[in-house]
């Protein structure tokens, strides 16, 4: 058995592009408010792990129906009929210019496509509507009607009285803002139309929900990455023993600043379009970083060696020479020479450090200043961030691939619903980050159980906003 | 190669690199090639939900199996980690055979000093068994002890594993540079993939010590065997009594031989064997045959003692060794930047609702047309009106407004005849001009057009045609048409080419 289509038909400019750019997630169909902008049927089946579902055709509008209503009433005989007259008309007319557009839309509806028909809910109800409903009518085909309110929904009732007399189903939905749950809703419904398509689009919509779910999942890690990733980043300069530390200070500001914000960017482009937005036009306010005091000063030396390890060595080889002295002398001298050797050692390491910092090879200090920016420690950072990157993904969730405008990411209304249990949860989380290893199998176990967590935030806010679809 | 490669449940170190590698070209393939490639590969892998490192696994195969040159790299790099792992225990084994050659070599002129041996081959190897211990603690640890993070980068800096990296010498450059951040030497990776640096090193060093101590060991026991050894050893700590000197040693070595004892008959050597043996160089003597053939009883304890404090304890550590690195290395791989972004293209292919054929290029109707003139607003006064598809609008509204005497109505629910009837009406008035009231919001079709051309042909080419695009409210006024709605009938009608039509705006006072 082959899988159901559907031919999404109508009025020119009344939201069929629209409809089968949103239930097919392609953003490449042309929608445009110029009538006539689909000349050609394009089909979109739906392919999920490889097998097609269904298939949406996308159909050109309704030109001459009143004209081709005319041809079908001079060949019909009788009721019966009605459906091979619909067809000589194609295959009559086929090829010809001037009916070049009914041909493209009923073809694929003799072909056994489901009929979607698609009606603006924002404009007026007219009698022009008529013939093509009634061409439809006469095809035979299952059908449905949507009613699209491109705009305020001011005519949807005139709409589904008139709609009711000629299809058995009407519905009513914003293709453009349509959350998740309605197009699985309205999948459904298409499946509803006959029984043999019932079983395969309910498939469908089952496995688009989960899809949703592993596409949030996948978000979450995403999220979790960056935050992970934001707050182990810093910036070092190495300067010279000599050099004044404020004169770098500013610059290394900025790029630890730059460094956040393309690790946020990328996160954004990730999550964009593992929703397959790919190329989205993003207006958003860059992040505070809330803390003012990011810059710390440490000593370097050559070798990765810091200061307080060349102190400690130096301490504890002392300390062993000063024990072998005190047991050479059974205890007589109380432990003096572990004390003085681990001092005069300690000492030695902190002078020795500070020589080799000043000792130059090729040029090159072998030690000096190591100017540092970040990782901030600021509890309220990832926090901030998770806020923006949820806004985020709920506006990218939420949005249709119908739709052409850029996205705005209003950081100023981005809310912070976390329960109290899960901010302590998450505080908890933010701070293994800070203190485990990177790479260590403790810290990718923190990285994960953020991903779990921002899940489940991720699915309240779908829940929330309605685009969830469970 | 796509069968093969779904048994595969952990990634090897090639493999690591190979995902390195592969990931760092992503970076700098465009978007769209990476998409599509994915799409691709995500339709053959449909498997690939089955959790991150398995996916990951899946799509690193994919991506070896459909690049004949990176998979021959892949296998290339294989067999690089291969040789870096014999060369690191080839060279224990050269330095395990040296170390029992010198530690027991004999002329015969004297007797080989079981101290001396026992120090080279089992305590100097347990000290460096010590710092194995200490550079394996975890990071947490090594941070509160002072000192062991320099102890460690010294320990790191010396490691005889950084022996096995010359063998990556091989590997072309940029595998040679992903293999390199895995194993610390590109500072850009190195956070990233610490766990795997740390543990390939140790696992290196420790496949050296383990040949180091089979050499020693089969060396030790190749001499037992095919040469006469007599062994000795000799003191300067001494009690003053050879008796009791003995039986310290022999206590000493009575509990060396502990973990061995209960399976071994004479586990180690006896009082009188450990008093014979000792020697003095003060006191030169000769030895005789049948002492000489004593003094080698010492050999079974050796060789024990090199197995069980030698050996064993470094098979053990490269099993450890071995363990955390594939750990390390899975943890990597699973958390390897870029996996993530791969991983939601692969799920971006299992849904897929893209149209098969292309867009088709505007065209006819879809014709953006020339370019729009400044639109106008209708200032007129026409006396004939014809109302298409019914506007509603009341006739005595546009009469009032429009200055209509005549309004016809055609379109929308009249018949073809109808419009004809219309025209013909209209023909019989002869007006100057005629106005045409349509709704804004509906886009010009082909009839309308249709429509026009019916109506030019009778009327002649100077009859002055005026379209004029309406919007109603929800009361049922009129209200002047969107800028957009009156963009597209004015694009539209131009197309029909016809100087004596123009579609003008509604003025706002008509509306009111």
């Amino acid at each position: 058995m082959s899988e159901p289509v559907f031919a999404v038909v109508g009025h020119p400019n009344k939201g069929k592009s629209s409809l089968v750019a949103t239930l097919a997630r392609d953003a490449t169909v042309a929608v445009s408010p110029e009538p006539g902008t689909t000349r050609r049927a394009r089909r979109f089946p739906m392919r999920i792990d490889g097998q097609v579902l269904y298939t949406l055709t996308d159909t050109p509008g309704f030109q001459r129906a009143r004209a081709a209503l005319a041809w079908m009433k001079q060949h019909e005989s009788n009721a019966a009929s009605r459906p091979a007259v619909v067809a000589r008309f194609v295959e009559q007319h086929a090829g010809e210019e001037r009916f070049h557009d009914e041909c493209e839309l009923l073809r694929p509806i003799l072909e056994g496509a489901g009929i979607i028909y698609v009606v603006d809910g924002a404009s007026p109800y007219g009698p022009e509507y008529e013939a093509e409903m009634e061409i439809l009518r006469w095809s035979g085909r299952p059908s449905m009607a949507i009613i699209n309110p491109i705009g305020q929904p001011r005519f949807v009732e005139p709409w589904e009285n008139a709609l009711g007399q000629f299809f058995r189903v009407v519905r009513v939905i914003d293709v453009l803002k349509a959350p998740f749950s309605a197009q699985l809703e309205l999948l459904r419904a298409f499946g509803h139309l006959a029984e043999a398509w019932r079983e395969p689009l309910d498939r469908a919509a089952t496995a688009l929900l989960a899809h949703r779910r592993r596409q949030r999942e996948n978000a979450a890690r995403i999220i979790a990455e960056l935050i992970a990733a934001t707050l182990a980043c810093y910036e070092t300069r190495d300067l010279g023993p000599e050099a004044d530390p404020q004169a770098y200070a500013a610059a290394l500001e900025k790029t630890y600043r730059g460094s956040l914000r393309q690790l946020e960017g990328r996160a954004r482009r990730a999550v964009e379009a593992l929703y397959g937005y790919e190329n989205l036009d993003r207006t958003e306010v860059d992040m505070e970083l809330l803390e003012t005091d990011l810059l710390s000063e440490e000593s370097w030396l050559a070798f990765g060696l810091r200061q307080r390890d060349l102190v400690a060595v130096g301490a504890a080889g002392g300390a062993v020479a000063g024990g072998a002295f005190d047991v050479a002398v059974l205890g007589a001298s109380f432990f003096a020479g572990t004390v003085i050797g681990g001092l005069a050692g300690g000492a030695l390491g902190y002078f020795s450090s500070q020589k080799l910092a000043e000792t130059k090879v090729l040029h090159q200090p072998l030690g000096g200043k190591r100017l540092r920016c970040g990782p901030t420690k600021n509890v309220q950072f990832p926090f901030v961030l998770l806020g923006r990157a949820r806004l985020h993904h709920a506006l990218v969730a939420a949005r249709t691939h119908a739709q052409r405008t850029g996205l705005v990411v209003d950081n100023s209304a981005a809310s912070s619903t976390i329960s109290d249990t899960d901010k302590r949860r998450l505080a908890g989380i933010f701070g293994q980050l800070r203190r485990y290893e990177l790479g260590s199998e403790r810290y990718v176990a923190a990285v994960n159980e953020l991903s779990s967590q921002i899940a489940h935030l991720l699915e309240a806010d779908e829940s929330l906003s309605g685009s969830s679809g469970g | 190669m796509m069968a093969s490669m779904s048994h595969r449940s952990r990634p090897a170190l090639a493999d690591l690199a190979a995902l390195v590698v592969a990931l760092d070209r992503d970076e700098r393939r465009p978007l769209e090639e990476r998409r599509k490639r994915d799409y691709v590969l995500g339709e053959r892998l449909q498997s690939a939900g089955s959790g991150r490192l398995q996916a990951g696994l899946l799509w690193m195969e994919g991506v070896c199996a459909s690049d004949p040159k990176m998979r021959q790299q892949r296998e290339q790099a294989r067999a690089v980690i291969t040789w870096s792992n014999l060369f690191l225990t080839g060279l224990g084994v050269l330095a395990g055979l040296l170390a029992a050659f010198g530690a027991l070599y004999y002329d015969g002129s004297g007797r080989v000093n079981v101290v001396a041996v026992l120090a080279v081959l089992v305590v100097l190897p347990s000290v460096f068994l010590l710092g194995f211990l200490l550079a394996a603690l975890p990071a947490r640890v090594v941070a509160w002890i002072p000192g062991m993070t320099a102890v460690g980068s010294v320990a790191q800096g010396v490691s005889l594993g950084k022996a096995g990296l010359w063998v990556l010498r091989r590997l072309p450059q940029e595998w040679r540079e992903a293999v390199c951040s895995l194993a610390g030497q590109s500072a850009a990776h190195q956070k990233v993939y610490s766990g795997v640096q740390k543990w390939i090193l140790l696992r290196w060093s420790q496949l050296f010590a383990v040949g180091f101590q089979a050499a020693a060991l089969v060396a030790t026991i190749w001499l037992v065997v095919f040469s006469d050894l007599a062994f000795g050893w000799s003191t300067t700590l001494t009690s003053g009594n050879v008796d009791q000197d003995a039986r310290r040693l022999h206590a000493v070595t009575a509990s060396m031989a502990m973990p061995w004892r209960w399976a071994v008959e004479a586990s180690s050597p006896s009082v009188e064997l450990i008093r014979e043996s000792r020697y003095y160089r003060a006191v030169p003597s000769a030895i005789s045959p049948e002492e000489a053939a004593r003094l080698g009883g010492w050999w079974r304890f050796l060789v024990l003692a090199m197995a069980v404090y030698g050996l064993l304890p470094r098979i053990v550590t490269v099993l450890v060794a071995q363990h955390h690195f594939r750990t390390a290395v899975v943890l990597a791989f699973t958390a390897a930047p870029g996996l993530t972004a791969v991983l939601a293209r692969l799920e971006q292919a299992r849904v897929v609702g893209n149209a098969i054929e292309p867009e088709a290029a505007p065209g006819g109707a879809g014709d953006q047309g020339p370019a729009l003139r400044e639109t106008t607003q209708f200032a007129g006064n026409i006396p004939t009106w014809i109302n298409w598809c019914l506007v509603p609008v009341e006739a005595a509204h546009l009469k009032n407004e429009f200055g209509a005497r005549v309004v016809l109505t055609a379109g929308g629910g009249a018949s073809l005849e109808e419009d004809e009837a219309v025209i013909e009406q209209l023909v019989a008035e002869k007006p100057a001009a005629v106005g045409i009231l349509v709704k804004a919001w509906e886009p010009p079709l082909l009839e309308f057009v249709d429509f026009i051309q019916s109506l030019r042909r009778p009327l002649g080419s100077r009859c002055e045609i005026t379209i004029v695009p309406v919007g109603v409210r929800t009361d049922g006024t009129l209200e002047p048409a969107t800028r957009t709605h009156l963009e597209v009938w004015r694009r539209r009608m131009l197309q029909v080419g016809d100087p004596w039509l123009q579609v003008v705006g509604m003025p706002e006072e008509v509306s009111r």
